[in-house]
């Protein structure tokens, strides 16, 4: 049979689009999910994969110590019907609410203690109790206060408890007024806190404190162990420390204290991991390199398409989403704090700016779930496949000298301060002062490696 | 390995995907899957129904040069809109997966890349025709000389 002549090309598209219909949709999917480039597989399996092993830790058990010593009784007095408690008192019971849900979800239900001075009569430190107990004592009143605690030996009970079950977190809830049994001894508070807390390894601790206030009723008694002095509704701080190890304390941060976020607070060896990204469609771009990311919790790989040099220099925009971290440590966050450690690329960070200064963020929706951009410069190309880490320095918490006093014989005049806090705090930084990794806030790798 | 024949064939005579963002997109998806479908899907098709259908089943009087030269245009054009076409749809898809866009200084260079890569699929869906006619053509009892006596 012979077709008109003129048919004839219109005939002999119809199996050539068929297959090419076919083959077009096909291929790309298939090579786009599958395929990956062998040497971005190979450089991302390394230390990548053991620090998303790290994050996966869970939270085996909680414990809970609370203060009963008499300076404790001022927060938690009887509430009147109708009247709201004391802030205390919302708090505290708020978060033991929190700790006591958890208590299906971990390996062993949440202990509660109270912790009190050793006395002749009573020589426990520690009286083990229930979340029932516990909470009606806070919303109740303290029934057999104790007259005093030791900061130190509530550290050491803490951790000893800790060390003995490894993926316990610890919450601490007292006023914190350490006041040494001599009064010359005074000086020595960030030895005995250092000393308490080497309980444990410096590397696998790590000790968050929130600060809080609330009204207190009654007497106070003074740090420096002068008469008591009856108070009225005045603010005195309270704060609650959360011991555990680094990535633990991390994530008991983010979900238990959350409704603390708002409050001061100071965090020392606390492995925060905040979600980061490397986005490769900014205005602008400088070189030409390309993201990849091999699952979500690894670290982007970039990849230098074409070398940097001195003169054609790359620059990678890594976005983070700092929303979880503390006001206080989100606002040290600047070209000064922050820095890029362990590379051998010639990578300097030049720029670090929020969101909203970002000229992206209007028309990339994308970019909105992160809060800071910080501009990394190559001026060579990496020598192999290396991992640069974006790391923010830790400084000393400026609202610990508001909260310190070194004399709180008159607390009404004073107004909210703890007997020496900054030197205990001096002391748990002294603790971690050897630990590369309590030096920083974070420390998020991104790998780079260029192609030939 | 058709991933990276493909790749380094297209970046030979196009640089580098424009903008950067899409280095990925070119060389995992486009590339590849452009390549493998101009390669059989139209050029060898194109040949086997130009020798084989045309000029050995159906014995048609098309079997002069200038009838082969209309399927090598044939097949660079549809090269061309295959290119374009499957380039746009990918990144287009890419960009919707990831919920971005191209970053407004950059929507010039990619569209001279889309519209560059068109024009080297065309070349590429062209010269494949040719190759192919090479490899088919003794098929063909009439075109066996179309479009060169050689190596005949």
């Amino acid at each position: 049979m012979i077709f008109p002549v003129k048919m004839r090309p219109q005939a002999a598209l119809w199996p050539v689009l068929l297959l090419l219909g076919a083959c077009g949709h096909d291929a790309p999917t298939e090579s786009s999910s599958g395929r990956t480039n062998p040497a971005a597989t190979k450089a991302t399996a390394g230390p990548v994969v053991a620090e998303a092993a790290g994050e996966a830790a869970k939270i085996n058990q909680i414990n809970v110590f609370v203060d009963m010593s008499g300076g404790m009784q001022g927060f938690v007095h009887p509430v009147e019907a109708g009247a709201a408690g004391s802030g205390f008192q919302q708090t505290v019971t708020e978060l033991l609410s929190d700790v006591n849900a958890q208590r299906s979800r971990q390996a062993a239900p949440p202990a509660y203690y109270f912790f009190k001075e050793k006395t002749a009569a009573d020589p426990r430190l520690l009286v083990p109790s229930t979340y029932a107990d516990m909470t009606a004592t806070i919303s109740g009143g303290l029934r057999h206060a104790a007259r005093g605690s030791e900061l130190p030996e509530m550290l050491r009970e803490a951790l000893k408890r800790q060390a003995q079950h490894p993926g316990t977190v610890s919450l601490l809830i007292s006023d914190f007024i350490f006041a040494p049994r001599e009064k010359g001894e005074t000086w020595k508070i960030k030895t005995f806190i250092k000393d308490a807390l080497s309980e444990l390894e410096a590397s696998k601790l790590a000790v968050s404190v929130f600060a809080n206030t609330s009204a207190y009723r009654g007497n106070f008694y003074p740090g420096n162990r002068t008469g008591p002095q009856p108070l009225n509704g005045e603010k005195v701080p309270y704060y609650i420390w959360v011991l555990g190890s680094p990535a633990l304390v991390a994530q008991a941060d983010a979900g238990l204290l959350h409704r603390l976020a708002a409050q001061p607070q100071a965090h020392y060896n606390v492995r925060f991991a905040p979600p980061y990204a490397v986005p490769d469609f900014l205005e602008n771009p400088v070189g030409r390199w390309t993201v990849t990311t091999a699952a979500p919790g690894t670290a982007p790989l970039v990849t230098f398409v074409e070398k940097p040099s001195l003169g054609k220099p790359a620059e990678v925009v890594v976005a983070l989403d700092l929303s979880k971290l503390a006001a206080s440590q989100r606002s040290l966050l600047s070209v000064k704090t922050l820095r890029v450690a362990e590379t051998e690329a010639g990578a300097t960070l030049t720029e670090v700016v929020p969101l909203a200064q970002l000229p992206d963020a209007r028309r990339q929706p994308v970019l909105s779930k992160y809060t800071h951009f910080a501009r990394v410069r190559f001026v060579q190309a990496p020598a192999a496949a290396t991992a640069l880490h974006l790391e923010l320095a830790r400084t000393d918490p400026a609202w610990v000298a508001g909260y310190s006093t070194n004399s709180d014989s008159n607390i009404k005049a004073q107004g909210a301060k703890t007997f020496h806090l900054d030197e205990v705090l001096a002391g748990v930084a002294d603790y971690f002062a050897d630990e590369p990794s309590a030096q920083r806030v974070f420390s998020l790798p991104v790998q780079v490696v260029s192609r030939d | 390995m058709f991933q990276k024949i493909f790749t380094s064939l297209y970046e030979a005579l196009l640089g580098l995907p424009e903008p950067a963002m899409l280095t990925q997109a070119f060389e995992n998806s486009i590339f590849p899957g452009v390549g493998l479908a101009t390669l059989f899907g139209i050029s060898l098709i194109g040949a086997l129904f130009f020798y084989l259908v045309l000029n050995r089943l159906l014995t048609t009087s098309l079997y002069q040069t200038k009838h082969w030269a209309v399927f090598l245009l044939l097949c660079a054009a549809l090269a061309g809109g295959l290119a374009w076409y499957q380039a746009r749809e990918v990144v287009y898809q890419v960009l919707t997966n990831r919920g971005v866009v191209i970053p407004a200084g950059s929507e010039s260079a990619y569209s001279r890349y889309v519209l560059g890569f068109a024009m080297t699929n065309a070349l590429f869906g062209a010269l494949f025709f040719v190759l192919w006619s090479f490899a088919v053509k003794w098929l063909s009892p009439n075109g066996k000389v179309t479009p060169v006596r050689w190596p005949s």
